[in-house]
């Protein structure tokens, strides 16, 4: 199982996304990373010019939202990117 | 209390949480749908824009305090949204309105699920706050940072 989970609400224009309460305390506990933001909102347009560049954005949204490098979310065991509201998942990323 | 108590009730505590904001030298708004209680507060110098949930309750007295009981849906509670919600909730006293509780989306959530506070119920999640002066507790648990918590909207002079 993912052990970072990712908060997500999804908007006419676009997404935000916050760690779950659960995932931060956790990594707070722990003393791993320091957030670079508490939350984030990704436009669909951002997301999409991103992605024609970079490929999927969503490593590198959990990075800024947790602080960790690639490697660190890696050995954590990757992440999930969840809606709350129903506990769908929207995403799964393991460690490879 | 009957529904259109309810919605009396409903009402003026948004009207009292609108008269605070004004008075403090926030813009406030109404949407034009009623989807909620949902207040717009909006800095007018910069647009900066806040979305407000306001809950209203009547007091109940209690010991030496009140206490007074909310329902948050939990699908609202759970979700984030840009502009993130903040709850501002009303308690109406004897004679005039307690002090407000204010506490970010995020924030309540953090302290329901880490910390206990409320219980489910069919979809939602019932706050019952106790309030005596000077402290504010939920499920056995401290709030009373929440307490007239309005320091995102300092006083503003105009």
């Amino acid at each position: 199982m993912a052990e970072i989970i990712v908060d997500v609400g999804r908007q006419t224009d676009g997404a935000t996304f916050r760690l779950s309460p659960q995932t931060r305390a956790r990594l707070t506990a722990q003393k791993l990373g320091s957030p670079l933001a508490s939350s984030l909102f990704v436009t669909f347009t951002t997301r999409e010019a991103f992605e024609d560049a970079h490929g999927p954005m969503w490593t590198q949204i959990v990075m800024l939202l947790t602080g960790l490098t690639e490697e660190q979310i890696n050995a954590l065991g990757g992440f999930r990117l969840v809606d709350p509201a129903g506990s769908e998942v929207l995403l799964e990323s393991h460690a490879a | 209390m009957s529904t259109r108590q309810n919605l009396y009730v409903g009402r003026a505590g948004q009207m009292a949480v609108m008269a605070e904001f004004l008075w403090r030298g926030w813009n406030v708004a109404l949407p034009e749908v009623d989807v909620g209680e949902d207040v717009f507060v909006v800095k007018d110098d910069s647009g900066d824009l806040w979305r407000i949930q306001v809950k209203t309750a009547t007091a109940r007295p209690q010991g030496k305090g009140y206490s007074a009981t909310f329902r948050v849906a939990l699908k609202q509670l759970r979700t984030p949204r840009t502009p993130d919600l903040v709850y501002v909730f009303a308690i109406r006293g004897l004679s005039s309105w307690e002090p407000f509780i204010i506490i970010g989306r995020d924030s309540l959530l953090e302290e329901h699920e880490l910390r206990r506070v409320g219980s489910k119920s069919r979809g939602s999640v019932i706050f019952q706050f106790a309030l005596s002066e000077p402290t504010l507790t939920c499920s056995r648990q401290d709030l009373t940072a929440y307490r007239n918590d309005w320091s995102r909207w300092p006083i503003l002079a105009h």
